[in-house]
């Protein structure tokens, strides 16, 4: 940057850059605003310390179009949002929560109404700085060492000269008749408009530098490494205590999980009634309820109630294999989907109450075990209640083979209640034919007389 | 800046003859009305009494917020609203005559044998004995909500308001007559007693709005409510501001004080508690509605069936959007014939609000609207405006002798 290149420019181009006339108050200011204006100048601005009210319309500014821009702002703020909200939720990724609708209004207004006052903001900002042509890095007012008092007590007015109607004879005479304390000409900003060099390297330096990490980002997503990932939040991952599967030095056997002692049960951990707690009666699968599970409309209600709640979901509301979750993977075409077992079918019909009661408990097959989920009594009260659907179903379904362990359902108080005489010849029908799950217990014996007892007379059970 | 020029010296500032002829319409209306509201209502008694409370609690809301109106601009010293201050200060020192409306509340509930069956079918059951003693809750409860405890209580809200309104109007009052030096010190002294009074004030109408309206269904509880009602009460008192300074200036009196700069404040306050009142009407309704608990779902429940939806949704677009995008506008607020229509719709829309508030309870399924609800609340605006205007004639419209009028007058707004 040699000093004589821009001694040279000055003299080539030696327009002013305008002129700047001073006044003392802001009263003056707008007296003066009001001539200027008056005379015709279009390229021309007031500067004072501070906002002097009434100053727009001496100046004949138009109103500003910002609020125009904002309301669009905002009302783009609440469709965005909205659309965001309900194209996320409802549309490509819905997800089932409790059943909640996937795009609940109420749930999305919070959000609505931040975007909308977000966009709203950031534009009146940004659109506020832009109309006002900021931001401005430099202006040649800077140079002129009165001007300085701009941001103190003085108020200035300058009118351009690329102004059409400037002349710089008459505008000064304009600004003598306004009783400007002072008029100077300001000259032309004459600096290069050239970025420094260094500014440019500075610029490319910190560029190259950016490019630094990602790098780094993608060297190690190519390749492996055998250091443990950092652990800059610990979160309470690490702390002294023993977990299950862990060594513990402080025992001979160096396990960390303890049994119970010996000769020792926890409290109510007593599984002695096997019938209640197994289904086993013996050797064999109970065939009807333990004595502690009463028969009665209230156990049956209850038993109606947890089926709605646990088996309703896969097996339908009649067992039929057609619940809601089966219905929705059939629809998504899950590969390893297996329908659920029509718990009607003879094939669970004819097993003895013990035997399913240890399914409901244990799980089968891709069904899951329900013994940790759903107390011991009603898992009873469910079997009691699915006796009663197998024998709705037997009696108004499709059913074509007879179901004789669905005399189970009747109370081991009230054994002739069974529905003895429906399928005469039922007690004949399964036997030799195993059924599809537990072949070698399948024989259910004559319903009439299979009721009363308690005691197994069946055929050893299958293993659990 | 050459601010004086805007007043001219022959200014009526007084009410005379038009105010009596005012008032006498007003309260003869008023009075008709109400009389005839009542004889109508008569058979049902409960329907009557809940359309009194709705009316009541609407003209006490607008004077509340005429009150906080009065104070926070007392506090803040602002200089804006000189030229309207005498107005406000009129009408929320109005309190002593709704005082002495609430006896239609109070009396029944100081009357009302709490061993007996009437008090279990009174408006609020809480007052039966029978009721305590059957609900586990309102037991609990009945420490705060019992017969002695809540008449100290409405009986101390009404004194504080009526005071503190009369205070005001007093001083102010005061000012007219006082000199330069002493009509400074007055202004400095209701500035000083407003930050107390802001105090009392949050405290009295939120337990107001908690007694005489939350208390309706004594099992349903929201901390938000007595905000709700602030906001209806604010909305309301900027739309009255409005149209008695429309009135006011439609009879001569203040035309060159009142100019469009502070209509476009009272415009502005009044869009911004439309807002307000959204964003509070809301955020009680998400919480409740995202909680989804039982013995909170209940009230939004009764206003979400049988006809009910109608009105609630109906809140949604009349009190909030529609008047949100009328209002958005700054030349709606500049423009009187606009302002004044908003703040009478505003008016309407808040007596809906305040019934929606009121009615559902024990009205599940039917929304019984109907004649008495209009002729008691035309009622009781009708006997306000009456005393406000018979009060008002005689006294200075504007507190000539503040020394911030001058600021006021040459008020610009941007």
């Amino acid at each position: 940057m040699s000093h004589e290149n821009e001694t040279q420019t000055t003299a080539v181009n030696n327009r002013p850059y305008g002129l700047l006339a001073e006044y003392d108050g802001p009263d003056q200011l707008i007296a003066a605003a009001k001539q200027v204006s008056a005379a015709g100048y279009s390229r021309w601005d007031c500067y004072s310390p501070f906002p002097v009210h009434g100053i727009d319309p001496a100046m004949r500014i138009k109103r500003t179009k910002l609020p125009y821009i904002v309301v669009v702002a905002g009302l783009t703020g609440t469709t965005t949002a909205l659309v965001m909200q309900w194209w996320t939720n409802a549309v490509d990724y819905p997800l089932i929560v409790s059943g909640k609708p996937f795009f609940g209004v109420p749930a999305n207004i919070p959000i609505t109404f931040e975007l909308t006052v977000l966009f709203a903001a950031i534009t009146t900002f940004v659109s506020m700085l832009l109309l006002n042509g900021l931001p401005k890095h430099s202006s040649p007012l800077d140079y002129v060492k009165r001007f300085d008092r701009a941001s103190d007590d003085k108020f200035f007015i300058v009118i351009e000269s690329e102004d059409p109607k400037y002349d710089e004879a008459q505008t000064q005479a304009l600004f003598q008749r306004t009783h400007a304390a002072a008029v100077e000409s300001v000259p032309a900003d004459t600096t290069s408009d050239q970025v420094p060099k260094g500014v440019i390297y500075a610029i490319l330096i910190i560029a190259a530098l950016a490019l630094v990490p990602f790098g780094l980002f993608a060297s190690a997503r190519s390749s492996t490494s055998g250091d443990l990932p950092f652990h800059l939040v610990h979160n309470m991952d690490f702390q002294e205590k023993y977990k299950p599967q862990k060594k513990s030095d402080f025992f001979a056997d160096h396990r960390t999980s303890r049994g119970d002692v010996e000769g020792t049960i926890a409290v109510g951990a007593l599984r002695h009634d096997s019938h209640f707690f197994a289904g086993r009666v013996g050797d064999a699968w109970a065939l009807t309820l333990p004595d502690r599970v009463v028969a009665d409309a209230a156990t049956m209600a209850r038993g109606q109630e947890k089926f709605g709640v646990y088996c309703a979901p896969c097996h339908g509301a009649t067992g039929a294999g057609d619940g809601m979750v089966h219905r929705r993977a059939f629809a998504l075409k899950e590969g390893t989907w297996v329908k659920p077992t029509n718990i009607s079918d003879r094939s669970v019909a004819i097993q003895p109450i013990g035997q399913l009661f240890n399914a409901v408990t244990h799980g089968i097959r891709q069904m899951p075990a329900y013994g940790s989920q759903v107390e011991t009594a009603d898992r009873w009260a469910i079997l009691l209640y699915v006796r009663a659907l197998q024998h709705s179903q037997k009696q108004y379904g499709s059913q074509e083979a007879p179901v004789p362990a669905a005399t189970d359902t009747a109370p081991a108080s009230a054994p002739t209640d069974a529905p003895a005489g429906d399928v005469p010849g039922a007690p004949a029908a399964p036997v030799g034919e195993p059924a599809a799950t537990a072949a070698p217990q399948a024989t259910a014996p004559n319903p009439a007389a299979s009721a009363p007892k308690t005691e197994g007379a069946d055929a050893p059970a299958e293993k659990k | 800046m050459a601010s004086e020029t805007k007043v001219s010296a022959d200014e009526k500032l007084q009410l005379g003859g038009e105010a009596t002829r005012f008032s006498n319409i007003a309260l003869g209306v008023g009075a008709v009305s109400l009389v005839a509201g009542v004889a109508i209502g008569l058979g049902d008694k409960e329907g009557l009494l809940r359309s009194y409370l709705t009316a009541f609690m609407y003209v006490l809301s607008i004077t509340l917020g005429l009150f906080w109106f009065v104070a926070i601009n007392n506090l803040v010293n602002a200089k804006w609203w000189i030229v309207v201050r005498r107005v406000a200060e009129i009408l929320a020192s109005q309190m002593p005559v709704i005082a002495l409306l609430s006896l239609g509340i109070i009396l029944p509930i100081a009357l009302v044998d709490t061993a007996g069956e009437g008090a279990i079918q009174s408006l609020y059951a809480w007052l039966s004995d029978a009721q305590v003693h059957a609900s586990h809750l309102l037991h609990h409860k009945s420490a705060y909500l019992n017969k002695p405890f809540f008449l100290i209580r409405v009986v101390a809200y009404f004194a504080f308001w009526a005071g503190v309104s009369l205070w005001y109007l007093n001083r102010s009052l005061a000012q007219d007559k006082a000199s330069k030096a002493e009509s400074e010190l007055i202004a400095q002294q209701m500035g000083r007693v407003s930050a107390p009074v802001m105090i009392g004030f949050g405290l009295t109408l939120t337990f107001c709005a908690f007694d005489l309206l939350m208390s309706l269904d004594y099992t349903w509880f929201s901390t938000i409510f007595g905000v709700y009602y602030f906001a209806g009460s604010v909305l309301s008192a900027y739309a009255t501001m409005v149209l008695t300074l429309l009135l006011l200036q439609r009879a001569g009196a203040l035309k060159s004080y009142v100019n469009e700069n502070h209509y476009h404040d009272l415009g502005k306050t009044m869009f911004a508690f439309t807002v307000f009142w959204a964003y509070i009407g809301f955020s009680q309704f998400m919480l409740i509605w995202y909680a989804d608990i039982p013995e909170e779902t209940h009230w939004y429940q009764w206003r979400l069936r049988g006809g009910w939806e109608l009105i609630s949704y109906g809140l949604i677009v009349l009190h909030f959007a529609i008047p949100f995008f009328g209002l958005l506008s700054r030349n709606v607020k500049r423009n009187r014939k606009w302002l004044g229509f908003w703040a009478a719709w505003l008016l309407i829309m808040h007596y809906v609000d305040i019934y929606w508030l009121v009615f559902p309870k024990d009205n599940e399924g039917t929304v019984p609207f109907g004649v008495v609800d209009v002729l008691v609340v035309v009622g009781l605006v009708g006997l306000l405006a009456g005393v406000a205007a018979r009060r008002a004639k005689g006294m200075q419209l504007v507190p000539v002798k503040d020394a911030r009028l001058p600021q006021s007058i040459a008020f610009e707004n941007y």
